[in-house]
């Protein structure tokens, strides 16, 4: 009797001390979360298409480790193929030299592995054989797996539909009806009742009922119970987080950028309406620990396999030994190009001065126009022009931000005219379109509509299909059309004059301009013409949230054409700027590269002359630029200079054009130096141009701001680029002609998919080829190390940046020319 | 003009579609790239003139082979007009895909198959002759299927053409038992023959007729995506964009166009019209449902389609057949260009971000509607004569045009706008409703002897329908608080 009660007390005993020592393991739920939501990166939708760097919550850690992890998310590889290696090996664009040093580097740092030989490296890229990639498997996946069904794009497509619907802008009429709620809650409330996934029983169905109203504690509860079930640890719960969650990176990534916005706004309204993060977590855990419900498990059976360290393949170590080799190569010639002791004179009484955004596309129409008017002076500043605002058009009730994503807008500028009809007209214009929907759309209406107007869309057809016209709404017309008497421009009135002249202040000092003013000052943003193109944002500029920069343009000109704010810079900032300088804002339309320029700046008919003598050369410029450029279309080879010109210009109002320019294609280095270094070298449309003279910067406030704001952008276009070229699939937006718009403002793959984000196929392949050679930020800054140095050591995202081999930081010494590469904490002398 | 000229003229429309993959790839500035307009143009000559003449052109085989059938060409106003506007999109949507096919290896292929759907078109709608007409339906479902299969190694796209593939088989397998009815019934293949009603009346075995229009209702709805055929459109979406355009705007209607083309015989049968009155309406009402609750452009646009084509087919029951035939075009081209240009779908949306203030809101007052759609269709009943049948069957279409009419009133800035507009509309409705009556007068007849009491009900029911479903869509914040409604909105949401 004692006996077994002793035994019945021990055992007891013993499972108090197994939960015991549980608890002292116990796995931080909402750590995990936390690591994970930090990681993820924020996407803009199709309204300010901006460029993102999907990594950039991996930043932290090394580039190649964080590639390694995420081809075990997806299954698909992140690095270019040995096929692609190979092409470039043969045609010299990785040579025995690149591959030597590169293999040196890797010998050197990883002494203790096993030694690669160039012997490997070359059969690896001749062979070409890619070993598979070990994925690692969320719930539907394994259910999947021993059903051998199709669940996991199922469950994609169901969550993506929940989310589009929550998301909806106005595709549809009946909109979720519980959409006031956050999104949690709001799928939580109607879910029940989808029988989508009746097939799998009620015991996957149970999982949706009786859920907690807070994402959170849902989180907590199911994670502690697949704790349990799996043995997890908080390594592997967060790994398993972040396999749910690439499930449908898209739709978290957009969810994502209320949390940055609300973060970077410090006001969080959006995002306790929507909820955030957590939502969409605890959405993607309800489905798959549903089918972890339904799985059979041995009993060795682990869900996470793996850890952070453990993905690295041999195979990936080679390629990136071939990717760093044929980084090295194009390096090497670009710096061999930039030569410090040929530097041309500088003109200092230039006849004008052209700001471009630091946009690649803006190099060769900079080298264009200095070779053919040497009298000319080029600049490159953010296309923003350092002014940070919002911008409403003209009848509009609402902004648009017109500023990089990474920062705020201080000032809303309202978009004004002189007639006062013309804000009426636009109103009216869009109540017709909305009427117009409501008509096409509604029950009775649209067959009435169809009946009696069907037919007048022949004419519109074979208008746009023919004639090239533009075709029947566009935003641009709506917004930039206006006869010239009726100019539209900035409200500036709004403003303090002290606010006035800091923000004119702080746009000249960034661009290096306080001095030498020309007669002439462009600030020309830059905008795409193109006729049904959904990523038409993503063309536009990326430093004012992937709109058109016309606007701040105007208002730079605007503020520095005021003879008082101008008086005022002159007493408290010593800029002197004389009185026969003439600002005028303008846009370089990339799609043709036309210059349109806002002649309403200029008052006096002297000026005016001499302005139209400078626009007839500004023409030759262009159709140079478009010569060369015309080498990269299809259609456009052996034509006249006229022919050429309207070519181009089809193409840009072509409504079936998927290719209409090349737009970032084959970016490659950031420059931020004086232009007298690359002045008149062809860096092929290559670089991203930022004027900096570390002269005039003695507080490197410059220098810091280059390296926290445009560095940090062009980090963000080269990394989309790399991965989009590298796995369009999973980071791309895959094939344009299968785009299906959803909720007015996002893209997805015809029947429905996950939101894409990224590049298309056709912004990238022409013929089969690859135009943007997939390689890592090159950025060059012509300043001194220890001033480098002292900026990385403030901010940690640079730091990061830099140590994890994001980017390859080199300086080139203002004083001696001297180049040198940060490496591993160190500068190395480059030959 | 001689008749060698005209059988010339109309050999080189039936093979015009094969040049097109040529024509398009011309350079755009060329005079030959204006000749894929040729077909289109063509057909509507060849139509006009043998509508001023008054006699079909008709170039057949009956000489040299099966000297029974009239395997050939048969164009009268009917077959030319439906011609010249699918041919017309054929063309236009064949140059779109030319530059919007850049990238793909395979864009030879795919020009390649859509000029083959379009030349399969053209020789089915030509048809004079059930074989033949049956052959090459087989044949254009054929050629869409490869379009539909274009995107290799997606198995969405795979299993989308298979439910199409199967439904086509379907449909395939209704129409040759409603052939073979009509057989026995006829001892004929030719249209012209079968639909000759004098024939008819000698006949006492009606329910084989019935029968057999029956199952030719059955196969149309299944290729034109009636309700409970309709599953398999909106799940063609990852192919190309162009081949929605085409699908939707041509290929789609060839359902309608053949119970059009066999009127006379679908007249002696009430019951199989009944049959299509009622799928039509519920078709009808089942797309506008889901439409209203789809969030992206594409699926909006397929169950856009689906309520189309119901209505079409619910005008074709009630024996509007010009007015389904006006449908059809309208619709063609409204919809080939919606699936052409949704890229600026996104520019909307930046519009409604920025001009948020200027949301419409949806006016509705009930007792408005009912009162002025009452108003409305007596008076068009006056000013329009809706001679669709002797009877009351035109009154659902009067019905809904009014019902659309208060909408435009409801909805106008002002009430000023709002009365020009419904006035411009009312004159555009009648315009094209009389000039459609006169245009096709001499093909199409009206069905005769209805059960006037029991096709009155039906048009109050349906009214009552469409206008139940209009007091839904202005009051959806309303039924959003209710649980059935909820149930309803996730039903449409996954769309039906």
């Amino acid at each position: 009797m004692i006996q077994i009660q002793f035994d019945s007390k021990t055992k007891n005993f013993d499972s108090n001390i197994q939960n015991l020592l549980k608890k002292s393991n116990i796995v931080d739920v909402k750590h995990c979360v936390q690591s994970v939501k930090q990681r993820l990166t924020p996407v803009w939708d199709l309204r300010d298409n901006v460029a993102v760097n999907p990594f950039f919550g991996f930043r932290d850690k090394n580039f190649l480790d964080t590639l390694c992890f995420h081809e075990s998310l997806t299954g698909n590889s992140l690095l270019p193929s040995y096929k692609y290696f190979n092409s470039l090996y043969r045609s010299g664009k990785i040579t025995d030299a690149d591959l030597n040093l590169a293999l040196i580097e890797y010998n050197n740092n990883f002494a203790n592995t096993d030694k690669i030989s160039l012997h490997d490296l070359k059969v690896a890229l001749e062979i070409g054989l890619e070993s598979d990639i070990v994925k690692i498997n969320s719930g539907s996946d394994v259910y999947d797996l021993q059903n051998k069904t199709q669940w996991t794009p199922k469950v994609k497509k169901h969550i993506s539909k929940w989310l589009s619907a929550y998301f909806d802008e106005g595709q549809s009429l009946w909109s979720m009806p519980t959409k006031n709620l956050r999104l949690f809650t709001a799928w939580k409330e109607l879910v029940i009742y989808d029988k989508s996934f009746k097939k799998l029983g009620s015991k996957f169905n149970s999982t949706f009922f009786g859920l907690s109203d807070q994402p959170s504690e849902v989180i907590e509860n199911l994670s502690e119970k697949l704790i349990q079930k799996f043995d997890l640890s908080s390594e592997q719960l967060e790994i398993y987080f972040f396999k749910l969650i690439s499930q449908i990176q898209g739709w978290a990534s957009f969810v994502q950028k209320f949390e940055f916005e609300a973060a970077r706004k410090n006001q969080n309204d959006d995002l306790i309406r929507i909820g955030g993060f957590e939502d969409i977590l605890a959405i993607c855990l309800c489905y798959d620990y549903s089918f972890l419900n339904l799985v059979n498990f041995g009993p060795k059976f682990i869900l996470i396999n793996t850890s952070f360290d453990e993905i690295m393949t041999n195979d990936n170590v080679k390629k990136n030994i071939l990717l760093k080799a044929s980084e090295d190569n194009y390096r090497s010639q670009l710096l061999s190009k930039i030569n410090v002791n040929t530097l041309t004179e500088k003109n200092n009484f230039p006849e004008a001065q052209m700001a471009f955004c630091i946009d690649v596309r803006s190099e060769l129409i900079r080298r264009h126009i200095e070779n053919l008017c040497p009298q000319i002076q080029t600049i490159g500043f953010a296309g923003f022009f350092g002014i940070s605002m919002s911008h409403r058009t003209l009848g509009a009730s609402h902004a648009e931000q017109q500023c990089p994503v990474l920062l705020n807008p201080v000032c809303e500028i309202q978009e004004i005219s002189k007639s006062k009809h013309l804000g009426i007209k636009i109103k009216n214009k869009i109540k017709n379109i909305n009427f117009l929907k409501f008509l096409k759309s509604g029950v009775n209406s649209s067959f009435t509509f169809v009946e009696t107007f069907g037919w007048t869309y022949i004419f519109k057809m074979i208008k746009s299909n023919h004639f090239k016209c533009k075709i029947n709404l566009s935003f641009e017309p709506l917004i930039i059309k206006s006869s010239k008497d009726n100019q539209r421009r900035p409200d500036l009135t709004s403003l303090s004059l002290d606010q006035k002249t800091k923000l004119a202040f702080g746009a000249l000092k960034n661009m290096g301009l306080t001095s030498n003013f020309a007669p002439f000052v462009f600030f020309m943003g830059h905008k795409s013409k193109t006729e049904n193109n959904p990523q038409s944002s993503a063309l536009d500029c990326g430093a004012c949230a992937g709109h058109s920069g016309l606007s701040n343009a105007r208002t730079l000109a605007g503020l520095l054409n005021d003879l008082g704010l101008r008086e005022e810079l002159k007493m408290n900032y010593k800029i002197d700027i004389p009185l026969n300088s003439c600002f005028i804002s303008g846009v370089h339309i990339t799609t043709t590269d036309d210059f349109e320029f806002d002649e309403y700046h200029i008052t006096d008919a002297s000026t005016l002359k001499s302005f139209y003598s400078l626009k007839n050369k500004l023409k030759f410029a262009q159709i140079k630029t478009l010569k060369e450029r015309s080498k990269n279309f299809n259609y456009c080879e052996n034509l006249s200079d006229k022919d050429l010109i309207e070519q181009i210009q089809n193409k840009s109002n072509d409504w079936s054009e998927v290719q209409p320019e090349w737009a970032l294609a084959n970016n490659a280095a950031f420059i931020a130096a004086r232009r007298e270094l690359t002045r008149g070298l062809d860096l092929n449309g290559r670089t991203f141009l930022h004027n900096y003279d570390a002269k005039k910067d003695l507080d490197l406030s410059i220098l810091e701001l280059i390296m926290t704001a445009p560095m940090i952008v062009a980090n963000w276009i080269n990394m989309q680029y790399y991965v989009s070229a590298v796995n369009p699939k999973d980071y791309g937006s895959d094939d344009k002609t299968l785009h299906n718009i959803v909720g007015q403002i996002g893209l997805i793959r015809g029947n429905g998919s996950d939101l894409l984000m990224g590049l298309s196929l056709q912004s990238l392949f022409r013929n089969g080829q690859l135009m943007h050679q997939p390689l890592r930020l090159q950025v060059i800054l012509e300043a001194a190390t220890k001033d480098m140095d002292q900026i990385i050591l403030k901010h940690k995202m640079v730091k990061d940046l830099v140590e994890n081999e994001w980017l390859n930081l080199i300086s080139i010494c203002p004083d001696f020319g001297s180049k040198k590469i940060y490496c591993k904490g160190e500068w190395v002398q480059l030959n | 003009m001689s008749s060698n000229l005209l059988n010339f003229a109309l050999i080189c429309l039936v093979l015009s579609p094969l040049s097109l993959p040529y024509l398009v790839s011309q350079n755009s500035k060329s005079t030959l790239s204006f000749g894929i307009y040729f077909g289109p143009i063509l057909a509507l000559i060849l139509s006009i003139q043998s509508y001023a003449i008054n006699t079909p052109l008709i170039l057949n085989s009956r000489a040299v082979f099966l000297p029974n059938e009239n395997l050939g060409f048969y164009l009268d106003i009917l077959s030319g007009f439906v011609l010249s506007f699918v041919l017309l999109i054929g063309a236009v949507t064949t140059k779109f895909s030319f530059r919007y096919l850049e990238i793909d290896k395979n864009r030879n292929l795919f020009l390649k198959s859509i000029s083959y759907v379009l030349f399969s078109v053209t020789v089915m709608l030509l048809s004079d002759n059930f074989i033949q007409f049956f052959v090459f339906w087989v044949l254009t479902s054929y050629f869409l299927h490869k379009l539909l299969t274009h995107v290799k190694n997606d198995s969405e796209a795979e299993s989308a053409a298979r439910q199409k593939f199967w439904t086509s088989r379907l449909g395939d397998l209704f129409l040759l038992i409603s052939i073979s009815c009509f057989y026995v019934i006829f001892r004929s293949f030719n249209f012209s023959e079968l639909v000759r009603t004098d024939l008819i009346h000698n006949w006492n075995n009606k329910w084989l007729l019935d029968v057999g229009c029956i199952f030719l209702v059955l196969g149309s709805i299944t290729k034109s995506a009636q309700w409970p055929f309709q599953s398999w459109l909106p799940l063609t979406m990852n192919t190309p964009t162009p081949v929605s355009a085409i699908m939707h705007a041509g290929v789609i209607n060839s359902g309608g166009y053949l119970l059009i083309r066999l009127s006379p015989l679908m007249n002696q049968s009430h019951l199989s019209l009944v049959f299509l009155t009622l799928i039509g309406a519920l078709t009808a009402i089942i797309g506008v449902m889901v439409m209203w609750t789809q969030t992206d452009v594409k699926k909006s646009l397929a169950y856009s389609t689906i309520s189309q084509m119901g209505f079409m087919m619910l005008q074709i029951g009630v024996g509007a057949y010009s007015l389904a035939l006006i449908h059809m075009m309208g619709h063609a081209f409204y919809k080939a260009y919606s699936f052409l240009t949704i890229g600026q779908v996104v520019d909307y949306g930046r519009l409604n971000r920025i001009f948020a203030s200027e949301k419409l809101k949806y006016n509705f007052n009930f007792a408005f509607s009912i009162l002025f759609a009452i108003l409305m269709t007596g008076v068009l009943y006056l000013i329009i004569d809706p001679n669709f049948s002797n009877k009351n069957q035109g009154l659902v279409l009067l019905g809904i045009l009014s019902l659309s009419l208060s909408q435009v009133l409801q909805n106008s800035k002002n009430i000023l706008t709002g009365l020009i507009t419904c006035a411009a509309i009312c004159v555009l409705y009648g315009l094209i409703y009389k000039i459609s009556i006169f245009t096709f007068l001499d093909v199409l007849n009206l069905p005769k002897g209805m059960d006037s009491s029991m096709s009155l009900l039906i048009d109050f029911v349906l009214i009552f329908a469409f206008l139940t479903l209009l007091l839904m869509q202005s009051h959806f914040v309303y039924l959003n608080q209710h649980r059935f409604f909820r149930k309803i909105y996730v039903k449409l949401l996954n769309g039906f």
